[in-house]
């Protein structure tokens, strides 16, 4: 029942905020930093008290039991880094967002309906819950960027929307397959959703060739993968801050979890089958993000697509179907939940409220101009690239060590490819941000320094980057639980 | 001990972030003390008659993938890493008047120390290759930040991606090693063995190749040095360049044993054309920096010529006992011998440039007669890179030449052109900067000052002692040359 709190709490959350007036929008900002926080605390609280293994803090009620839908929670290795990655992104969303003042009631309704769904999904036992949840997600970022999103933010929240919906399609199609095609060991039909039960009994295998891809294609596209990956930069670009950093650092994990819980865990033959297209998909996610991330001049869409380049490395991470490269997957998706966010931030809100301009080839100097936040972008950028000592590091070398067992050298190659290209977007993007001048414009010899960062920014970088230091120098606090629990997942697939 | 010696500097950098900006010197000039003390006693405890390694600490890191924390100290480690220890405080007090963003500048510098000793103690790939990563970062913005022209900004991003493609190269070699063998530790794999195709050994070739560098893969490097701080400068061609060098006897040497003796022939090939290009490109080069820059391509080459006699198959009675050993000793020594004699040629060539704004062969003239103590110093060390008797570089190269012409003399031979080159332009770097008649412009250029001299001491006093009593430094090595077939 802990885990289940954090769902209650944050749509508790949402419910309160929503109800305050919105003129005290300094009180609100309160409630919704302890709603947060709360939330990270019973994460907290739950990797803690977790034994190890398979599923625990069950939480089993009917619901319609004539369809063989039930409320089912609880949660293992696997959804742990993402609960916790959910809570650090929830309570830093807060601390960047900390100067909102227009209608801040409505802003955290739809903010905690968000958080309250992402809990959800990674708590569900049961595929209907999971899908409601799922679903529940969609609607605030609808409203998150429609109303406090910046320039295009109707035809990105719309966009983001149908695409999600598309996704969503796909993915109940295939879990409706699912439902009337498993079967337990005796040939008998099991007519659930129940996740648990599912992976008891098993889908035909030649069913599982088609319903794979199904799920998987509709989950990958909230992980943003190619070539459905559009909607993530334009949709992280209108976002406000905090929900860019929600959509990155938690939203695109939604997908990948889904990916790897529903799509592979439960259609291990399919998935084998399809592994190596995977692979393929995710090896042109990690080149094709960082080339056009090397393109871009809007500082947002460079990290936007910096995301969908990280991404592949999680897709990677789950084709490669062993032990190691899995646990690199889910370690990669709570590290760039981590990192994404901490650029998102930095470039949303820390950077954009002194300059008031996002394009690269507008900003003079930084460096010398706000030298205390450049220097925490390159260090974030560093971390981001996957420089060893942080947690993308591990991550990557998990999922490279994973890979390289299992598929062809090319493979491994173009993610080599990628780690270079990465490095060299992610400094020519710090040069032209930070270290470049600006010859020809009106105020290219103004040399007036920017206010320091605030206290909400200071605390919300140290928790952000202090988390990625400290798994990327102690992994195994994350990487006993993920591994134990992916173990029970790997021993299903068959070979 | 070793652990109290990589973090030392860490945490200098992190006092300098808490205390006000004028102490920043200070801080960076006490943690590196606190390391070259470390270093010391380390050194003076060393047991030269012991087998394997020394100091070494182990702990568990990550058990899922059985990676250990690992650090230790031996003869292929000693000598480099007094080396690093000791221009770590010259470095600092070489900065000891920046004033430009001093904070910044000295955190930046501390963090570089701290990779330097971490490299070159550390013992599993997984830690030394964050070490590895974490020495290249520091320079990256030295050069880009406090660097000289405008070109400093494509010196460092060429410098980085030159040395990050080789990084990437070298982690995927280990993680195929990894997935053969299921250790990241060096001293495991080297009793393990390795059976790989040639091309992992390319990739991890790659990443020592770079940062060396030879040919062609050195075509960062003179703009680097050229662009760095003064005391970067120092540190890039003194400490850095013998990272890779240092690779190569801990990686290649002991843990590609068979692959070294397949394809020595071709490292001697490579290692013969960049003495000869670097001389080469020498000869032709009158900025003073890039001149020293070649240099130091075509002095670091000879170590490299040394690991592919190591690799070279001894046929018959040669009448030398050891030559692999002789080799091995005279990398070691030269890499000691040339990191001092280069990190003292560059600071001196920076006291010009900051003296006059100039650093062209030809700008100058007669300054033997101007700043006559300024001159001694540049000759004795232009003499010590020449590897003239009684100095470090005679020895060092003494050593590497009698071991390679043993097994290869024809390359040892060719190799012996490049000596002469290297006589050619450092002698005319000699004669057009210090002899001929006084350029008028600079007749009041002051001499050294104390605090300069404070700087060049230690230096001179070990290049002259490493040259004429080298047996006490040799001493460090004689136990690792036994472990050689």
């Amino acid at each position: 029942m802990t885990a289940l709190l954090t769902v209650i709490l944050s749509f508790i959350g949402a419910l309160v905020c929503g109800l305050m007036p919105s003129s005290t929008h300094r009180r609100i900002r309160w409630v919704a930093l302890a709603v947060a926080a709360a939330g990270l605390v019973v994460s907290m609280v739950c990797c803690v008290n977790y034994p190890g293994g398979d599923f625990a803090d069950l939480v089993a009620a009917d619901w319609i039991p004539s369809l063989g839908i039930g409320f089912a929670t609880g949660y293992d290795g696997i959804s742990l880094p993402l609960l916790l990655v959910t809570g650090l992104v929830a309570v830093c969303g807060v601390l960047f967002s900390w100067t909102l003042e227009t209608r801040a009631n409505q802003f955290y309704a739809f903010y905690f309906a968000l958080i309250g769904g992402v809990y959800g999904v990674f708590l569900s036992l049961d595929l209907f819950l999971l899908f409601v949840f799922y679903e529940i997600a969609v609607v605030p970022k609808y409203f998150l960027i429609a109303i406090w999103g910046g320039a295009r933010r109707h035809f990105a929240a719309m966009k983001l929307v149908l695409y999600s919906f598309g996704g969503s399609a796909l993915v109940l199609l295939g879990m409706l397959a699912v439902f009337f095609l498993a079967h337990d060991a005796s040939g008998e039909a099991l007519k659930t959703f129940n996740l648990l039960e599912l992976q008891q009994g098993q889908v035909p295998a030649a069913a599982q060739q088609w319903i794979f891809p199904l799920i998987f294609v509709g989950f990958a596209i909230m992980a943003g993968m190619w070539p459905f990956h559009t909607w993530a930069p334009t949709g992280h670009v209108a976002a406000p801050t905090a929900a860019s950093m929600l959509l990155a650092g938690v939203v695109m994990k939604l997908g990948a979890y889904g990916c790897l819980r529903v799509a592979v865990g439960l259609l291990p033959e399919g998935a084998l089958a399809w592994a190596p297209w995977v692979a393929v998909v995710a090896i042109i996610n990690i080149v094709y993000g960082a080339l056009v991330a090397l393109k871009q001049d809007d500082f947002k869409y460079v990290i936007g697509y910096s995301s969908v380049s990280h991404m592949g490395f999680v897709l990677l991470g789950i084709a490669t179907l062993n032990l190691t490269g899995m646990t690199g997957a889910v370690l990669q998706m709570f590290s760039h939940g981590v990192i994404g966010a901490l650029l998102f931030a930095l470039v949303g809100t820390v950077i954009y409220t002194r300059t008031k301009t996002r394009m690269l080839d507008e900003l003079h100097r930084l460096i010398d101009r706000m030298p205390g936040i450049a220097w925490v972008f390159v260090v974030a950028g560093l971390a981001s690239m996957g420089l060893p000592g942080f947690s993308g590091f591990i991550s990557e070398l998990y999922v490279l060590i994973g890979a390289w067992g299992e598929l062809s050298g090319w493979i491994v190659s173009g993610a080599g490819a990628g780690i270079l290209l990465t490095f060299g977007y992610t400094l020519v993007k710090i040069h032209e941000a930070f270290f470049r001048e600006r010859t020809h414009s009106p105020d290219s010899q103004s040399e007036t320094p920017y206010p320091p960062m605030t206290l909400p920014e200071k605390t919300g970088v140290a928790i952000l980057l202090g988390a990625s230091l400290l798994i990327g120098l102690c992994p195994w606090l994350l990487t006993h639980k993920i591994s134990a629990s992916l173990e029970l997942l790997v021993n299903r697939l068959p070979n | 001990m070793i652990t109290a010696l990589t973090l030392t500097p860490m945490a200098a950098a992190v006092l300098i972030l808490a205390l006000p900006e004028r102490r920043a010197r200070a801080v960076a000039l006490a943690g590196a003390l606190v390391s070259l003390a470390l270093v010391l006693w380390m050194l003076v405890q060393f047991d030269i008659n012991a087998d394997g390694l020394q100091f070494s600490e182990r702990a568990e890191w990550i058990p899922a993938l059985d990676i250990d924390y690992f650090v230790g100290l031996d003869g292929a480690n000693a000598l480099v890493l007094l080396l690093s220890a000791l221009l770590a405080p010259l470095a600092v007090l070489a900065s000891w008047q920046h004033t430009d963003r001093p904070r910044t500048y000295f955190v930046l510098l501390s963090l570089l120390f701290t990779g330097l000793f971490g490299t070159f103690t550390a013992l599993n790939f997984f830690h030394w290759f964050l070490y590895w990563e974490l020495a290249l970062v520091p320079p990256f913005f030295l050069i880009k930040l406090f660097g000289k022209g405008e070109e400093r900004h494509s010196a460092a991003l060429n410098f980085f991606l030159f040395t990050v493609l080789g990084s990437v190269a070298m982690l995927l070699g280990f993680l195929f090693l990894y997935r053969q063998t299921g250790t990241f530790d060096f001293i495991e794999l080297a009793e393990k063995g390795v059976n790989v195709s040639p091309l992992i050994f390319c990739a991890v070739l790659a990443g020592l190749w770079v940062k060396v560098p030879l040919a062609p893969l050195h075509i960062w490097q003179a703009p680097a040095y050229a662009a760095a701080p003064t005391p970067v400068a120092m540190l890039l061609t003194g400490v850095m360049s013998k990272m890779g060098v240092y690779g190569f006897l801990r990686l290649i040497v002991p843990i590609f044993p068979e692959q070294l003796k397949q394809h020595a022939g071709t490292l001697l090939a490579f290692a013969l054309i960049t003495i000869l290009w670097g001389a080469f490109l020498a000869l032709r080069q009158t900025d003073l920096k890039r001149l020293l820059a070649f240099s130091s391509l075509n002095h670091v080459a000879y170590c490299v010529l040394g690991v592919g006699a190591i690799g070279m198959v001894v046929s018959g009675d040669i009448g030398l006992k050891n030559p692999h050993g002789l080799a091995l000793q005279g990398i070691i020594l030269q890499m000691f011998a040339h990191g001092l004699a280069a990190a003292g040629l560059f600071y001196l060539v920076g006291l010009l440039e900051e003296r006059t704004g100039l650093r062209g062969r030809n700008d100058f003239g007669g300054l033997s007669a101007v700043t006559p103590r300024f001159a001694a110093v540049f000759f004795i060390l232009t003499f010590c890179s020449l590897g003239l008797p009684f100095m470090a570089g005679f020895a060092a190269e003494f050593l590497i030449f009698s071991g390679t012409f043993a097994v290869a003399p024809g390359v040892t031979v060719a190799a012996t052109l490049g000596l002469l080159a290297t006589a050619v332009f450092l002698l005319t770097m000699l004669q057009r900067v210090f002899t001929g008649p006084v350029n008028e412009q600079y007749k009041s250029m002051p001499d050294l000052t104390r605090n300069e001299i404070l700087i060049l001491t230690p230096i001179m006093i070990l290049v002259f002692w490493a040259g004429i009593y080298p047996t006490i430094w040799l001493e460090f090595s004689q136990k690792l040359t036994q472990m050689i077939p």
